[in-house]
């Protein structure tokens, strides 16, 4: 309600001085060009790098150090935080990393999103960046429009830093002739009611622009054409640095408990790195001073100066907060509890996790393995077993089957509803959405991964045809027949136990091996090809509608025992080649 | 004339394809090959180390498949 009155009347302002200040326009012409470069160089970056990003992150976060220091280095390569943001918040929510590692990435990424700074202080104001702009756009375009995707991510990186230097370029030009008519710096405040006012100033400019690089691009430029005094645009530069956590709060309202604990995380420590640069403001501007001098820059190159104090508070807020990010863990992990799920749904696929390949591939398999492990309740209990009676307890199964004569009472239909079909339909509506941003080596990755889950819903209709003989004969007077359904429930129970244990294989041949012993086990099932029911009916051990029921469900048993052996192939062997190895 | 020198050349195009495909094909058997080797002499290891006679025969039907499954390969590649 309040975004949809204020957003026209806030596009009505902007109207209002474009067209009353043709200066004001440049300037805000600079922001928009800047932003969208911005936007080219994220997307761009996600082309060039073909996923190489989240492999670095997933595998450099195990420790604090590591993790800010990925943090820094991933932010100052990219030049954008909200797309480490996003890739930290998916990584989480599909249990890659662990919050501390995702906290220490959100550190080390604030002290890396400072490097803007310093690009436009050391190259934006002092040379003519909107010159350079120009070749880069068209050498950009002409890549962009290559068929090689690296290439093409290459030209956006290209188009984006382009428009990015032409933003700049627009944003001084916009000061400069600024400054002939009205004169920002007659605004400057002293003392600490200056402070809070700019402070202030630059959170909203941060809210409303959406990025604290280009505030801050805005703020240099302004500085370096000389409409705002240094104290003050300190002041703007510690506004920035809050409002993008704003940004950030109000962005993961909609988000997930991973992605509020991260959101908040970032709004505590710009909250508290904050509050110790207004404390200490003019202790840091000397300190800022002393270490300029050390780098060798010139006492009024205030621009230069206004970078390293954005660097040195940032990274002050980082030696502060750091040693208390275990606390920070708890405390964040109390706030926002995870809630006890009901089983039928998703527990791993978020909307902001589809949007990273790798991310997704991973909440994918395990979300298909939650589904698997609902269908081993399902089947276990149509067969009239209990799982925690024979599964990965290394206990003679043909002893546990032949001694579990008691029926459990399950609907299957009803089992069906609550633990398959609402999470089946999350998993397939999820690997839809996240195919779109996918190669084809993922995109045959996912196929594999629909079929798994169509075979597992498969498995539990051929159990259903299954259950109401199971039940009738596995305590018949007849031995011969009973002997034949415990053979169907042994048969069935070892299949889901191999398929258990494979979960501690980590070799994809030892997997292989496994499964394929399974399938030679599992032709015993078949009671027509093994000649048992030709014994059974030639001695007139069984009656003749026992024997057409016999072989009807031992046929099922064979074929939801096949099922499940491809949904092991598919989700515990990794290498689609080893997978089809030793197929007769 | 023109076309028959066209022809050659997409025959030899295509035919550079096919080849390419074939030597990753064949680097990926040799890859399978290697690591096939190495599993069989992990596992008769792990046989000669096992005490209990059920798990010797779990390893045992796993070694033959595995076994089997290089055989066949080294048949395939011998043809």
């Amino acid at each position: 309600m309040f975004k949809k009155s204020v957003y026209p009347l806030f596009l009505l302002f902007v109207t209002y001085i474009l067209f009353s200040s043709h200066d004001a326009k440049t300037i805000i012409a600079g922001i928009a060009i800047f932003l969208i470069g911005m936007v080219f160089m994220e997307d761009g970056f996600k082309l060039f790098s073909g996923g190489m990003l989240e492999k670095i992150l997933e595998k450099s976060t195990s420790n604090l150090p590591k993790a800010i220091t990925t943090g820094f280095l991933a932010t100052t390569l990219v030049q954008s935080s909200s797309l480490l943001s996003i890739i930290v918040i998916s990584f989480l929510s599909a249990e890659l990393i662990s919050l501390s590692g995702a906290i220490g990435v959100i550190f080390g990424s604030n002290i890396g999103s400072t490097t803007t700074a310093w690009i436009v202080s050391s190259f934006g104001v002092k040379i003519n960046i909107a010159y350079y702009a120009m070749p880069m756009l068209i050498f950009g375009v002409m890549f962009r429009f290559n068929t090689n995707k690296t290439l093409q991510g290459f030209g956006n990186i290209l188009i984006g830093l382009g428009f990015v230097f032409l933003g700049i370029g627009y944003m001084k030009d916009g000061f400069e002739a600024l400054k002939s008519g009205l004169d920002l710096a007659q605004f400057a405040m002293d003392g600490y009611l200056g402070v809070f006012v700019y402070i202030i100033v630059g959170m909203i400019a941060t809210v409303i622009i959406q990025s604290s690089g280009a505030t801050m691009a805005l703020i240099i430029t302004a500085l370096a054409t000389g409409q705002i005094e240094y104290v003050n645009a300190l002041s703007l530069a510690i506004g920035a640095n809050v409002g993008t956590t704003v940004t950030a709060v109000i962005g993961s309202l909609s988000s997930n408990e991973n992605g509020k604990r991260l959101a908040v995380a970032h709004f505590i420590f710009n909250i508290i790195t904050g509050l110790i640069a207004i404390v200490f403001l003019y202790q840091l501007a000397q300190l800022v001073d002393i270490v300029a001098s050390f780098l060798t820059i010139a006492n009024d190159d205030y621009s230069m100066k206004l970078a390293l104090f954005h660097t040195i508070f940032n990274l002050i807020g980082v030696l502060v907060i750091a040693p208390f990010t275990s606390k920070l863990v708890t405390f964040l992990e109390k706030l926002f509890q995870t809630e006890e799920k009901d089983i039928s749904r998703a527990r791993y696929l978020d909307d902001i996790v589809v949007t990273v390949p790798e991310a997704a591939l991973q909440a994918l398999k395990k979300e298909l393995i939650h589904l698997y492990d609902n269908a081993t309740e399902v089947l276990s209990h149509a067969l009239s077993l209990h799982r925690h009676t024979y599964i990965g307890i290394g206990k003679n199964i043909d002893e546990v089957v032949k001694s579990s004569t008691l029926t459990i009472d399950i609907n299957i239909d009803d089992a069906y509803k609550h633990k398959i079909k609402s999470l089946y339909g999350d998993i397939i509506s999820f690997a839809t959405q996240a195919q779109d941003n996918m190669n084809a080596a993922d995109k045959d990755k996912i196929y594999s991964y629909k079929i798994a889950c169509r075979d597992i819903v498969e498995a539990i209709k051929d159990v259903e045809k299954l259950q109401k003989n199971v039940n009738r004969f596995m305590r018949s007077k007849n031995k011969h027949i009973q002997d034949e359904y415990n053979i169907i429930r042994i048969g069935i129970a070892k299949i889901l136990d191999g398929i258990f244990l494979l979960r501690n294989t980590h070799d994809d041949l030892e997997s292989l091996a496994k499964l394929r012993v399974l399938e030679g086990e599992m032709k015993n099932l078949d009671i027509v090809q093994t000649g048992r029911i030709d014994e059974l009916i030639r001695h007139q051990l069984i009656e003749t509608k026992m024997a057409t029921s016999l072989i009807n469900d031992s046929m099922n048993a064979y074929n939801l025992s096949n099922k499940l052996i491809h949904i092991a192939h598919v989700l515990w062997i990794e290498d689609k080649e080893i997978r089809t190895l030793g197929v007769e | 004339m023109k076309i028959d020198k066209l022809f050659k050349k997409i025959e030899t195009f295509f035919n550079m394809d096919k080849s390419i495909e074939e030597e990753k094909i064949d680097k990926k058997r040799e890859k399978i090959l290697s690591s096939l080797d190495k599993k069989i002499i992990s596992m008769k290891e792990k046989i000669n180390n096992t005490t209990s006679t059920k798990k010797i025969q779990e390893k045992k039907n796993e070694l033959a498949v595995l076994i089997k499954i290089r055989d066949d390969i080294l048949l395939e590649k011998s043809k």
